[in-house]
């Protein structure tokens, strides 16, 4: 199976790293583009697995700012080259590191950033989880209660 | 093996009826093992509404077996219009229901001729559209497609026009204009590719 990932960064001041998972499958990508489409291909799917897009920049650890300047927008993922999530079909889960947590405590939080559970744009360091069921139209149909 | 594609509210159930006789199974219209677990429930055939999203590595595994497929389409308002009076949630608005067939693909019927052409090949996929081909030709139809899938005979029995009318006494319901735009470019490309 393949999968396609759309993304868009803020600025071209950098070239900031994201880290693809599916499964035990791991990528790292530098996005040098102000868009550029990251490829997963040749993946083995037969079980309900997670794909997550991650960023983990510990530069942002040496600041006093909540967010990273250069935000990653993960536009659109589009799965078994058919399906096409974005932010207003199966967005993804947002899950802060550890590290980031400990963080907004040092340099204060805002809202906008506790209110964040669903969402594509990678501001923080951690991962935006899609649960990939096996087969893939059983992450959004829900066959179950046919 | 005879898969039938999709798309649900086109007339599936029957074509079914009219032809089972065919076949020695005995089991379920719709076994829908393919979408939900990737795999064959027998090796005859498979007339679930949803087979048009099954997996692509469950596409490429079947397609072996596989004699033909059976695609039927419908005007996309009116395919919708019958599956919203029969699945709508309560509040649930036409453009909200319409909305969801379209981001989840079912409306999306160029997309979807355009991924079996991928996947399969164009030579194996019977295509009809309900409306042109079905709707008031439905003598011709049956005898079309059972000539098509080499069957020897259909129900003679099964009324021809009973299903097909019930459709007549249905509501004419609209979306709006942003969702149109989107059902108009999928059924070009499905006309474009099928053409190509």
């Amino acid at each position: 199976m393949n999968i396609e990932i759309h993304l868009r960064k803020e600025n071209i001041d950098s070239d900031p790293e994201v880290i693809l998972q599916f499964g035990d499958v791991i990528q790292t990508q530098k996005i040098i583009n102000q868009e550029q489409k990251l490829h997963m291909q040749g993946l083995e799917h037969n079980c309900d697995t997670k794909l997550s897009v991650r960023r983990d920049s510990k530069e942002l650890y040496h600041t006093s700012r909540n967010h990273h300047d250069n935000k990653i927008f993960v536009d659109k993922v589009i799965v078994d080259d058919f399906w096409e999530f974005d932010n207003s079909f199966y967005t993804p889960t947002t899950i802060f590191d550890k590290e980031y947590i400990d963080h907004l405590d040092k340099v204060g939080t805002d809202q906008w950033i506790k209110n964040t559970v669903n969402n594509t744009h990678l501001f923080f360091n951690g991962r935006l989880n899609w649960d990939i069921k096996y087969p893939v139209r059983r992450s959004f149909f829900k066959d179950v209660n046919r | 093996m005879i898969v039938y594609l999709g798309m649900p509210k086109c007339a599936s159930t029957w074509l079914w009826e009219k032809i089972k006789q065919n076949f020695e199974y005995n089991g379920d219209k719709e076994p829908h093992t393919l979408v939900e677990f990737g795999a064959t429930e027998n090796n005859i055939v498979d007339f679930s509404t949803n087979n048009w999203s099954m997996d692509s590595s469950t596409a490429k595994k079947i397609d072996k077996k596989v004699s033909k497929y059976i695609l039927i389409t419908r005007d996309p308002v009116e395919l919708a219009t019958s599956y919203y009076l029969q699945r709508r949630l309560v509040g649930e608005s036409f453009d909200d229901f319409m909305s969801t067939l379209v981001k989840t693909k079912l409306l999306c019927f160029g997309d979807i001729l355009e991924r079996w052409y991928d996947l399969v090949g164009k030579d194996k996929i019977l295509i009809y559209d309900y409306n042109k081909d079905i709707e008031h030709k439905q003598e011709k139809f049956i005898k079309d497609i059972c000539k098509k899938l080499d069957l020897k005979n259909y129900d003679q029995t099964l009324p021809l026009k009973d299903k097909i009318f019930q459709t007549h006494h249905k509501p004419v319901l609209r979306c709006n204009d942003e969702l149109m735009k989107i059902l108009k470019e999928q059924l070009n490309k499905f006309y474009q590719i099928k053409q190509g």
